[in-house]
């Protein structure tokens, strides 16, 4: 047996020692460390999903102000009547009594069939529309903005002037100044049914 | 730790102490003979995991002083080897001190080459520690324990003369041990026939200054400079050794008190007499000298010692080092799963909120996508949805500016284009409907405005054309809208007749003009 044999024999138990102490230690760093890293991951999800959740209240809370106030104005919406059908015998009473009421000339319009308005979006609601031509003479420009004024603040349909040509009256033998010729949107909003 | 043993070797016999943390226990005593042997092989048998220190306290010690050339290594040891064979031959417990180098020439190498010259006095005992197989931690001698003293004596004072002579007395007689700055330079010990205090005291004094003249003569001292001389006594005996040994005009005594010395190094069984074996045994015990002189083969089963030794302690402090990471690694987990706990509850708390809040909303007969999408919609729509007044009362506010221009017709529409063609007489521009005002990028309110200026300044077209500059700077006054120029008056058109104008018969026509106000929506 040669010395170092000899020596090893010596020392055999304390160096099985030492490698077992190397081996368990290095178990147990490991051990505990990949404990250690699974906690970590624990945790960040934890507080990714604290955060997130966090988010959500506060884009809740963003989010009622916004629905509460958006819905006021479609309660608004709603109220100036403008969600429902055509309600084009009200229409034409009203355009009648505007006309009384504003001691106007002559007013004669001409109510096209109802479309339905393009570029429509997802809603829920259809934006329908009737084009109306209007013409009507004036003694004054203002006759013709006080009805238009007048049809926006009491018509149950939202209006909406695409055009309008006045043109100066040079006709003897009328009292007509002017003379205009307007196109007229009539909005009405439909919900939509499903299916 | 195993236990240590202490063996106090002099010329006649071996002495074996049990040594515990100061404590001095005297446990056999072995005549140099074959019974002492035996017996000393047995008392080895009996403790065989123990740690062994050999003190020898001999006369036949060598000190030889040489001066070697500076090398290293394996010419250095070789060097040294053959120094010692050449001063001590025959003598295997040897060993050299090195004691600096010289400071002038080449600056060899000072040495101090030491021997226990009497092998045959060692043999026995060093055979009978083979055999059993005994942990021999070295072999000292005394002078080289009593140097250690020395070193630590003078650093704690530092007054004290750096060359001076210790004195000691040891069951094998009187030891004088001379120190040069710190280092080991020659002992002699001087066997005592009585043991008696006056023979002790009288030898003290006597050899003092006989070693004075040696030192002399060997140069290891300057003549005609005082040689402290430092004896270790006992307290009760300092009084005798004072009034013995007396200052000469060579030599100035100082005793050291035996006692508080041990004290101060941690020895528990206190000498009885001013012998000092114990105390030096315990010195070796509790700081063994760097240097011994027992051969490595005499000492391999203490380093095997030493390596299981390194071992286990690397094993435990691996062990250790890998728990204590391991629990701080355990609190940390700990400490993070608390903290997980926590922000997973607060996670709860606040989806809870949140489920609270999304019931708070209000309830409404479609989503709240479908809401939104409704309001956005008819928020464009209004947005494109203009009136004629802005419009009109710009106009009318120009017309105040430029009141020789009289209006012939307004056409007022919605369009995306700013450039597309004027209006015909039939009727008015077709009415783009709202949802296409979505699809194009810009929408413009555009009026065409249509008028005349008086006939009589048809002619005059420097004044037509301020009168229309100053109605367009009217109109453009606040820049929100911009104006361009459809027609002028004095444009000349080919498909008209023109005539002179001082012709009676000649169609005039009024000056007319036209202007195009666009406003961006």
């Amino acid at each position: 047996m040669t010395p170092l044999a000899k020596t090893l024999q010596r020392i055999r138990w304390n160096l099985l020692l030492f490698l077992t102490t190397l081996v368990l230690g290095a178990a147990m760093l490991y051990y505990s460390q990949a404990l250690l890293g699974e906690a970590d991951k624990t945790h960040k999800q934890a507080v990714d999903k604290r955060g997130e959740v966090q988010g959500k209240l506060a884009n809740a809370r963003n989010e009622e102000r916004e629905l509460l106030e958006k819905f006021s104005r479609y309660q608004d919406i709603v109220a100036r009547g403008y969600i429902g059908g055509e309600r084009r015998l009200d229409w034409i009473e009203q355009i009648r009594k505007i006309k009384t009421t504003r001691k106007l000339l002559d007013v004669i319009y001409e109510l096209e069939p109802q479309l339905v308005l393009d570029g429509s979006n997802a809603s829920g609601f259809d934006f329908m529309v009737s084009n109306m031509r209007l013409q009507m003479l004036l003694l004054h420009e203002e006759d013709l903005l006080l009805f238009l004024s007048d049809l926006r603040g009491s018509m149950r349909a939202y209006t909406s002037v695409k055009s309008c040509n006045v043109i100066k009256q040079t006709r003897t033998g009328s009292s007509a100044q002017l003379a205009a010729d307007c196109m007229v949107d009539w909005i009405t909003l439909r919900e939509r049914t499903s299916g | 730790m195993p236990q240590r043993r202490l063996f106090y070797l002099d010329a006649n016999r071996l002495t074996a102490y049990h040594w515990h943390a100061g404590k001095m226990t005297a446990e056999g005593s072995f005549s140099a003979d074959a019974t002492g042997f035996d017996a000393f092989s047995a008392y080895l048998a009996q403790h065989k995991q123990n740690l062994f220190y050999l003190l020898a306290d001999v006369v036949e010690e060598g000190f030889q002083p040489d001066v070697i050339p500076h090398v290293q290594g394996r010419d250095r040891t070789a060097m040294l080897r053959r120094k010692n064979d050449q001063y001590f031959h025959g003598a295997p417990l040897n060993l050299a001190i090195a004691l600096g180098r010289e400071t002038t020439g080449r600056r060899d190498d000072k040495v101090l080459f030491l021997a226990l010259t009497k092998p045959q006095l060692f043999e026995p005992w060093l055979a009978a520690l083979r055999d059993a197989e005994a942990q021999l931690v070295g072999v000292y001698s005394l002078p080289l324990v009593a140097n250690a003293f020395a070193k630590a004596h003078v650093g704690r004072n530092r007054d004290h003369p750096t060359q001076f002579l210790l004195v000691s007395v040891t069951r094998a007689g009187l030891r004088q041990t001379y120190i040069d700055r710190g280092q080991l330079r020659f002992s002699r010990l001087t066997p005592l026939s009585g043991g008696s205090l006056d023979e002790i005291t009288a030898a003290c004094s006597n050899e003092s200054a006989k070693i004075y003249q040696y030192l002399i003569g060997y140069r290891l001292f300057e003549r005609g400079a005082k040689l402290t001389t430092l004896v270790l006594t006992h307290p009760a005996q300092t009084t005798s050794f004072q009034e013995r040994c007396r200052d000469t005009g060579d030599v100035h005594f100082e005793f050291l008190d035996l006692i508080a010395e041990s004290g101060r190094y941690g020895l528990k069984t206190l000498p009885n007499d001013s012998h000092c074996e114990t105390f030096f045994l315990h010195m070796m015990a509790r700081n063994a000298p760097r240097e011994q002189f027992a051969e490595a083969a005499e000492r391999r089963l203490y380093r095997l010692w030493q390596t299981r030794l390194a071992l286990n302690t690397a094993s435990i402090v691996i062990l250790l080092s890998c728990l204590m990471f391991s629990a701080k690694q355990l609190i940390q987990l700990y400490n993070l799963q608390e903290d997980t706990h926590q922000v997973q509850q607060l996670a709860e708390t606040t989806g809870l909120q949140y489920a609270v809040a999304l019931k708070a909303l209000p309830q409404m007969p479609f989503t709240s996508n479908n809401l939104r999408a409704l309001i956005d919609r008819y928020d464009t729509l209004v947005k494109h949805t203009p009136t004629l007044d802005p419009i009109y009362q710009r106009i009318s506010a120009a017309l105040q500016q430029a009141q020789r221009v009289e209006l012939d017709r307004i056409d007022w529409k919605l369009g995306g284009n700013p450039d597309e063609g004027k209006q015909t007489a039939e009727g008015p521009a077709k009415a783009v409907p709202a949802g296409k005002v979505v699809q194009s990028n810009e929408l413009f309110v555009i009026a065409d405005v249509y008028a005349q200026l008086p006939i009589g300044l048809k002619n005059d077209e420097r004044t037509l054309k301020s009168i229309i500059d100053a109605f367009n700077a009217a109109l453009i006054k606040d820049g929100k809208v911009q104006v361009r120029i459809l027609k002028l008056p004095f444009d000349v058109e080919s498909t008209k007749t023109l005539r002179s104008s001082d012709d009676d018969a000649a169609v005039v026509e009024v000056p007319k003009f036209s202007v195009r106000i666009l406003q961006k929506l």
